[in-house]
């Protein structure tokens, strides 16, 4: 009876979430309508609520800030109030939920609103929000977004998405059995959709879930003025299928609570989202020792694809171009480096660039020491240590 | 020495494990050393990388014992070319009491050699 209780309930959640969201956002870890990134650097990003939501609903609002910053433990994104720089969410003041309203996108007496009107727009429900709630399209000069019933995230910049849309992001109270305790992941994975992420689930790889976007596709939508617009390429930012994804549905088969939970970004969301929103300084990163002993071959790795990354020499790698190189003198165009080298102390000097073409570069030192130099050097070390232990 | 790192990183594993019921928003990052300082209140790391604007990570010296620690570790990395794995919580911004800046510095809570 317990069984038959859970199927059904799953069953249920399942059939609420595949409805809930927006079937057009594209799949993949990176949906390839580029994202709020693309020729912006961090960490500036505007949000707000729109309609009356700050008003009628200030906990909800709270709420949902307060899910907001997961976001920004992620990745270089500090949100702002559209214009207003000068507030911060987690600034260690509170937070009141009248300074996150959205500016009106509509004509008054003239010209389209300017400036900043919100880089992501949340919808809430409220009496008052109902007509953009349910009217479809969204309303908004230009937008051409479909209003699908329930929660849904508009993906980064796609076509149809216009600066003077009513909202880009549509987040429904669930569950709605307890509005006490609004699911993390729902927030995450709406506002992960403006960001640039797919659905983990449609992967092709994603055979539980029936994924079937390839990796690389390229995808087509139309805009408001009628002109069919191809996406970038919708890219698997990390490898193989993240079943712990916030961007995935609650799906039986794969064993995913995706978007109905509360576990937040995984390690590969928050490592997809650190990618796509690089800090102000770029470093590239290694892993690896840059201390061996003389006879050890050197071996360093770039440590997005240590953690996870698809980083290769593929055209759908997150990061390509590389280069390493010791007192000058290049030694490796791959992801990773492993070679013989005498003793001395070298200038290291690693390079690539990311899926969006921005260079990361990272300069130190290696070491490639005596083996009585080596043992001197992990002696001191151990002394340090068992200084303290 | 592998074997040195792992009972080391163990020992600060398991006490984070002890004490990790109070912690509310644990997340861990891989670090590149650039320095280690110590100040009358508190001692840092200084990684070569940020994340989402932290560089430093500190623990307040007032825990002499455990400031030590966390010391040793992060010296004994940055001396073998080697990464730490740095535990931390970044909704606590307690650290400001000790001169860990809200900006870009976060106590951490736990140190693992890579």
């Amino acid at each position: 009876m317990r069984k038959l209780f859970l199927r059904t309930f799953y069953l249920i959640v399942f059939c609420i979430a595949w409805f809930a969201t927006v079937p057009n956002t594209h799949a993949a870890l990176y949906a390839g309508w580029g994202a709020l990134a693309n020729n912006r650097t961090g960490p500036d990003f505007s949000l707000c609520f729109a309609g009356d939501a700050v008003d009628v609903r200030a906990d909800r609002v709270l709420n949902v800030l307060d899910h907001i910053r997961h976001i920004e433990w992620a990745a270089n994104i500090k949100f702002h109030p559209p214009g207003n720089k000068s507030i911060r969410i987690q600034s260690g003041q509170a937070l009141d939920a009248l300074d996150w309203r959205c500016p009106h996108t509509s004509a008054t007496n003239g010209p389209l609103p300017q400036g900043d009107l919100g880089d992501v727009r949340i919808l809430l429900h409220t009496a008052a929000n109902n007509t953009w709630w349910t009217t479809d399209p969204v309303g908004g000069h230009d937008c051409a977004i479909v209003n699908h019933g329930s929660s849904w995230g508009a993906t980064g910049n796609e076509p149809k998405l216009s600066k003077w849309c009513n909202f880009s992001v549509k987040l429904g109270d669930d569950p709605i059995e307890d509005p006490a305790t609004f699911y993390l992941n729902h927030t995450l994975h709406e506002v992960a959709h403006k960001l640039g992420l797919g659905h983990e689930h449609n992967r092709s790889d994603a055979t539980c879930a029936g994924g079937t976007v390839i990796n690389g596709s390229i995808s087509s939508a139309t805009d408001p003025s009628g002109t069919s617009v191809n996406s970038q390429p919708q890219i698997f930012m990390t490898a193989p299928f993240d079943t712990a994804s916030v961007t995935n549905y609650v799906l039986a088969a794969c064993g995913t609570t995706g978007n109905y939970d509360f576990t937040g970004y995984s390690a590969h969301d928050t490592l997809s989202l650190r990618i796509l929103y690089p800090e102000n300084t770029r470093v590239a990163e290694i892993y690896g020792t840059r201390v061996i002993k003389s006879g050890q071959r050197l071996v360093l790795g770039n440590l997005w694809q240590y953690l996870g990354a698809s980083v290769d020499s593929s055209s759908t790698s997150v990061a390509n171009n590389f280069s390493w190189k010791l007192n000058g003198a290049q030694q490796a165009t791959t992801p990773n480096l492993n070679i013989n080298i005498g003793e001395g102390t070298y200038s290291l000097v690693y390079t690539y660039q990311d899926f969006l073409n921005r260079s990361y570069s990272f300069n130190n030192k290696v070491e490639v020491l005596s083996a009585t130099q080596f043992d001197r050097r992990m002696a001191s070390q151990a002394v340090i240590i068992g200084a303290v232990y | 020495m592998r074997i040195k790192y792992l009972v080391l990183s163990s020992l600060v594993l398991g006490m984070l494990s002890t004490s990790g019921a109070a912690i509310a928003a644990q997340k861990s990052v891989i670090c590149t050393p650039k320095g280690v300082a110590t100040f009358p209140s508190r001692i840092h790391i200084r990684c070569a990388q940020s994340f989402s604007g932290i560089v430093f990570f500190a623990y307040k010296s007032s825990d002499s014992a455990g400031a030590a620690r966390n010391m040793s570790m992060a010296t004994s990395a940055l001396i073998s070319g080697r990464n730490v794995r740095v535990f931390y919580d970044p909704a606590d911004q307690s650290g400001s009491k000790i001169g860990c800046n809200v900006k870009d510095c976060r106590l951490l809570t736990g140190l693992e050699i890579h």
